[in-house]
């Protein structure tokens, strides 16, 4: 058990990568508070999953992008749990697939505020608490995004990179308050957003479809950004900070196009 | 016991990070072949620490320059062994810290082919096992260097430049071939090739001393960067490939002299 006696804080925590993220962490022994904004069920499922298997959980409501909020869910936390010493900065929303001339002012704040914003919030909030603590770990989700920047996407382009940037400076900020600061980027995951986007750009309808034809035989799952996050977080990874870790399967600043129809002879 | 039942062959593993990879690939249950050049004690002393802590492993000779030597160790851990899984190129010699005017072509060349020849030499001869065995991993132990690119370091620059690159471009090669590829790359580890200059630059005799002002409580050690090698090769770490990781405690591309403690 690599987390024994932490507690953790995984904002976007009822679905996809963030649920993938609680319950890795839960299963090396963490505490997880699982935030939500809307998905009081699944948050539920997700605690009563973690306690199932005799972890400790708890899901409390807050949006990331109201610092009121994160102060009320983090007091709500330690109150609970006695500490936050991992902060994972996960939850986000999907961004407008459009060009940035037909992006309104108001749709472009309204993904920042989520994704960075919403970071630079629960990161704020808990840093002094962390730096009394004898370790934390501080780990922002960003995305694939920041190696390639497609075109049609730049309210979420400019949030992921503004995530990359804040957590490459903070670490060196933090670097002698025992303070651990990385990005994990998530490769193609198959989310509803994603498997929107793939059947409109590839015409494969189904999870199964894809992976068939994905490196190393299919896409990435929660778990395997799970297993990075606890790696981090644990003792083993306790002398990387700074960073920002794709986890990707063997693709690199590509889009989808290039590798989802399947291997092509190398001349092509 | 995350490694089960794989094999690995790490160059240079006879001493600093080498050894440390060698020792945490041990310890989570793969069989070990530890490389050496020049130094047959201490590749000894490294088998006999894993067989006392009830491992398996194996010390052998070869000049990672040398193409011909390599594919004979190769081919001697897979008679021995039955297969190959995971080959760590770290093997490596220090630059000659000169600014290439003064640097003579000879001494280029002798960087140049004891760490990029060196790593595409393990690479071309491991590829066809590791393609074999429904998972391969191919890890090349590159530098903080290459995210700096100091002055007086071109020999080094380059060879670590070009490790990289080559990493993650055999990684989209491979990556329908069940064979993951990553670099990692060390932060300021105290190994004998570095330690002479961190003690210069600080003042101080002992790692411990040194240890006291560095960012997280300590510089990084062998332990650190052989326990990401052992999490990319094993199932947590399964899809991650292409990717260039640094274990550099915080440190960005900055010069030791902004984060090392200084002399008095």
């Amino acid at each position: 058990m690599r987390l024994e006696g932490r507690v953790a804080l995984v904002t976007g925590g009822s679905r996809g990568i963030g649920a993938g993220i609680a319950r890795c962490m839960a299963e090396e022994g963490a505490a997880v508070v699982v935030n939500y904004v809307q998905s009081e069920r699944l948050a539920n499922e997700v605690v009563e999953g973690i306690r199932g298997k005799g972890g400790r959980a708890m899901a409390v409501q807050a949006d990331v992008g109201n610092y009121g909020q994160v102060k009320s869910m983090v007091e709500q936390s330690i109150a609970e749990f006695g500490k936050v010493d991992i902060l994972v900065n996960n939850a986000g929303i999907a961004g407008p697939s459009e060009p940035m001339a037909d992006i309104s002012p108001d749709e472009f704040e309204a993904v920042i505020r989520n994704h960075l914003i919403g970071s630079y919030n629960c990161t704020y909030c808990l840093l002094h608490h962390m730096r009394g603590l004898e370790r934390g770990d501080v780990i922002f989700i960003s995305s694939r995004q920041t190696d390639f920047f497609p075109p049609n996407s730049s309210p979420y382009n400019a949030a992921k990179a503004g995530m990359d940037g804040l957590a490459k400076g903070l670490a060196k900020e933090e670097r002698y308050n025992g303070i651990r600061v990385n990005v994990v980027a998530p490769g193609l995951v198959p989310t509803d957003i994603l498997m929107e986007e793939l059947r409109a750009t590839t015409g494969k309808d189904s999870v199964e479809e894809v992976d068939k034809v994905m490196p190393f035989g299919r896409m990435m799952r929660p778990e395997d950004i799970g297993n990075l996050c606890t790696f981090l977080a644990s003792e083993q990874g306790s002398h990387i900070s700074g960073e920002v870790i794709y986890v990707r399967g063997g693709v690199g600043g590509e889009p989808p196009s290039f590798y989802v129809n399947g291997p092509k002879p190398y001349y092509s | 016991m995350r490694l089960e039942n794989r094999v690995a062959i790490v160059s240079g593993g006879s001493r600093g990070i080498g050894a440390g990879i060698a020792r945490c690939m041990a310890r989570e249950g793969a069989k070990v072949v530890v490389n050496y050049f020049k130094s047959p004690g201490p590749a000894a002393e490294v088998v006999a620490d894993i067989e006392v802590a009830g491992g398996t492993a194996v010390a052998m000779k070869a000049d990672v320059g040398d193409y011909g030597e390599v594919e004979s160790m190769v081919e001697e851990t897979v008679s021995r062994f039955g297969k190959l899984d995971i080959m760590v190129a770290n093997a490596g010699t220090k630059g000659h810290g000169k600014p290439l005017i003064e640097l003579t072509h000879d001494e280029f060349v002798y960087t140049i082919r004891n760490h990029l020849i060196g790593a595409f030499n393990c690479s071309r001869a491991a590829l066809p096992h590791l393609r074999n065995n429904g998972r391969g991993d191919l890890i090349l132990i590159s530098s903080r260097s290459t995210d700096m690119l100091m002055a007086n370091d071109s020999d080094y620059n380059a060879a670590k430049a070009a490790i990289d690159a080559l990493a993650k471009g055999v990684a989209k090669e491979e990556r329908y071939q069940g064979v993951r590829v990553n670099a990692v790359n060390p932060g300021l580890v105290p190994t004998d090739m570095a330690w002479g200059g961190i003690s210069r630059t600080t003042g101080k005799d002992t790692f411990e001393e040194v240890d006291k002002g560095m960012p997280l409580g300590r510089m990084v050690r062998s332990e650190d960067i052989g326990n990401l090698c052992v999490f990319l090769a094993s199932e947590e770490g399964s899809h991650i490939s292409g990717e260039v990781i640094y274990v550099r405690a915080a440190v960005g591309a900055e010069l030791p002299k902004y984060y090392l403690p200084q002399g008095e």
